[in-house]
This record gives C-alpha cells, structure tokens and sequence, in this order.
C-alpha cells in the first residue's frame, strides 16, 4: 500500500509537469527534489492534489489536518498520504 | 425648432449640476411629465442615474419622440453579473462591451447614482479615480467573458496579477468610453493569462488608462489553491502567536 502511494504521488506529479514542459524534458522526481524547484507552483500544487484525491481517496489537506506550508519535497507530500490513508476511519 | 441640447446627470453630483446645460435626473424627469420640455430636444445622458430614472426616463422619452430623443439614440444600461461579476445591477459601471476587431472592444461608462464606491467617497465634480479602476475592471473581466474564453461552460475565476493606472485628466459625470486592448495572452494547463490596457476617454481624450494582468483559472483549481493558502495563513499566524503571545499585528 505505501508503495502505491508514492508511485501514484510520482506519477501523478510526472505528468502533471509533462503537461507543461513535455514528457522529455521532466526532471528526475526524486523523494528529496522540493515541488518548487521542480516546477510545482501553488496552482498546480491544488491540481495535483485534486488529482490525488480522485486517485487515493483522499485529501489530507481539506479533510485531515496537513498544511500545505508543511510540505516542501517530493517525500513530504507521500508522509501526509501515508499519514493519512493509514488513519483507521472512522464510521 | 432645435433646440439647445440638455446634459442629464444624477443628483447626487450637485456641485457638478451648477454647470450650464445640466439637469439634474429627478428635475428633467418632472419636467417631462408635465410636458415643459421643448420638442426638438436632444438629452445627453451623463452620470449618476438610478435604474429607475433610467426606466422612466426612457420611457418619457419614446412617448415623445422623435420630438425629444437621446443623443446616440438610446439610454445606455448596465451590463449584467455575468459580464461583470458584480451581484447587485447598481454597481455595475459598464454597458455589454462590443468588438472593435480580434484585440480591441468598447462599452459606455454607466455609474448608477447608487454605485457602491460613490455612496461612501465623492468629492468634488469628478468621478474617483478608484472607480474608473473597478470600471476597468468590470471591463477585462466582461470582455474576455463574452469575447476571449475559449470554453465559456467551465466555471472560472479571475484573480488579478497586477494593475497599473494612470490618470491623465479629470472624467466628469458625462458619457464616456471604455477601450479594451489585448496585448498578451498564454495559455497553460491550468490556467490562462492576459493582459490589456483599459483606456478611458471623455470628449475624444484619454482621461484614464489602467493596465493590467489577470489570470482565469478554472474554479475548482482555484478554490483549491486558495483554500491551502488560508489554511497555511492561519496556521501559521496562531503558530507565531503562540510562540509570542506578546506579538501585536
């Protein structure tokens, strides 16, 4: 499961950036690369996490508590998933 | 038998109304209905008129034509909130612009007497500079409604990158025009940017020009992006708080 959610946060990012830049020119997306530094701005920041929500169910930033300020890197962004989808839900 | 022509503006601009060849709106509307106004009458409408006066006075004035008619020919309106953005007709300040040609569009100026800048701020004869910005305003934001969007179906928002005004010469509560120029325009993903140059002229000059960048976003994205920002904001303000309870903001 956590393996998902990186690859799905990974792949999602990838192409959300190939959208802009094109497929070839897409940075390598490490856990440490920042979302800024790669090309992240905050509008594409809340599409990607839309996007996410329609892919992992969730969205930690308007249902959970994470802040958006908290999340500076690639491997940040996956700990509030992980945080978040491991959370027993409550009925 | 022509007859001088008479400048129609609202009441509220009464320092204004002591220049020869004004009426005010309330007094050419009685004067009308009791018949005193001269055929052959040509009425210029300026600022400052309510929806009402607008109603009545058009009405008075196609019982009469064509002995008394409107310069240009009709009473100009407002456009409505889907143009403009604005809930409440009254503060609208602009007619339905039209196209000049791919980069360039039109309206009148049209301030109603109740306008939400203009009830709480007039001095002097002049209209404030601040509404001809939220005039500008109203422009780029219904131009590139009607003319630029290229899928008016999805909900968008407008958020302003920059503005730049420049007033030149005073505008009066007469007719005046507001021109849209489209200078740049750049699609993205998600989201598109313009920038223009609204130009206000009155009596053939340039009286304001405002220059701006605006971005349309759909509005999911939007929403989104700012609802994170908030939600940053307030954390951290509470968290600085907290770690100096004595910290005035």
């Amino acid at each position: 499961m956590l393996n998902d959610i990186r690859a799905t946060v990974t792949s999602q990012i990838r192409d959300l950036l190939a959208e802009s830049v094109g497929e070839d020119q897409v940075p390598e997306i490490t856990g440490e690369a920042r979302l800024h530094e790669l090309g992240l701005t905050s509008l594409l920041l809340a599409r990607l996490i839309i996007s996410l929500e329609m892919e992992l169910g969730s969205d930690p930033f308007t249902e959970g508590d994470a802040v958006i300020s908290d999340v500076r890197t690639v491997d940040d962004l996956v700990a509030v998933y992980e945080r978040a989808l491991s959370e027993p839900q409550l009925s | 038998m022509p007859q001088d022509p008479v400048i129609v503006v609202g009441d509220r601009f009464e320092e204004f109304l002591t220049n020869r060849g004004t009426i005010p709106a309330s007094t050419l509307i009685k004067e009308l209905e009791s018949g005193t106004v001269e055929p052959g009458t040509v009425i210029i409408v300026g600022q400052g008129l309510s929806l009402a006066q607008r109603d009545a006075l058009e009405s008075l004035v196609e019982q009469k034509a064509p002995e008394i008619r409107f310069a240009g020919g009709v009473m100009p309106r407002p456009a409505g909130r889907d143009l403009t953005h604005k809930h409440h007709l009254k503060n609208a300040m602009i007619t339905p612009p039209t196209r000049v040609d791919d980069t360039r569009f039109v309206a009148e100026l049209v301030i109603d007497e109740h306008n939400e800048i203009l009830e709480d701020h007039l001095t002097g004869q002049h209209i404030p500079g601040v509404a001809l910005t939220e005039a500008a305003r109203q422009t780029w934001t219904a131009v590139t409604e009607k003319f630029l969007l290229d899928d008016p179906q999805t909900r968008t928002r407008f958020v302003l990158g920059w503005i730049r005004s420049t007033y030149h010469r005073f505008v009066f509560p007469l007719p005046a025009t507001v021109e849209y120029t489209l200078l740049r325009r750049e699609s993205a993903k998600v989201q598109e940017t313009f920038e223009c140059l609204v130009s206000i002229r009155q009596n053939d000059t340039v009286a304001a020009e405002i220059e701006a960048q605006y971005l349309v976003i759909p509005e999911k994205f939007s929403a989104k992006q700012e609802a994170m920002a908030a939600r940053a904001t307030v954390t951290a303000l509470l968290s600085q708080q907290a770690t100096d309870p004595a910290l005035v903001h």
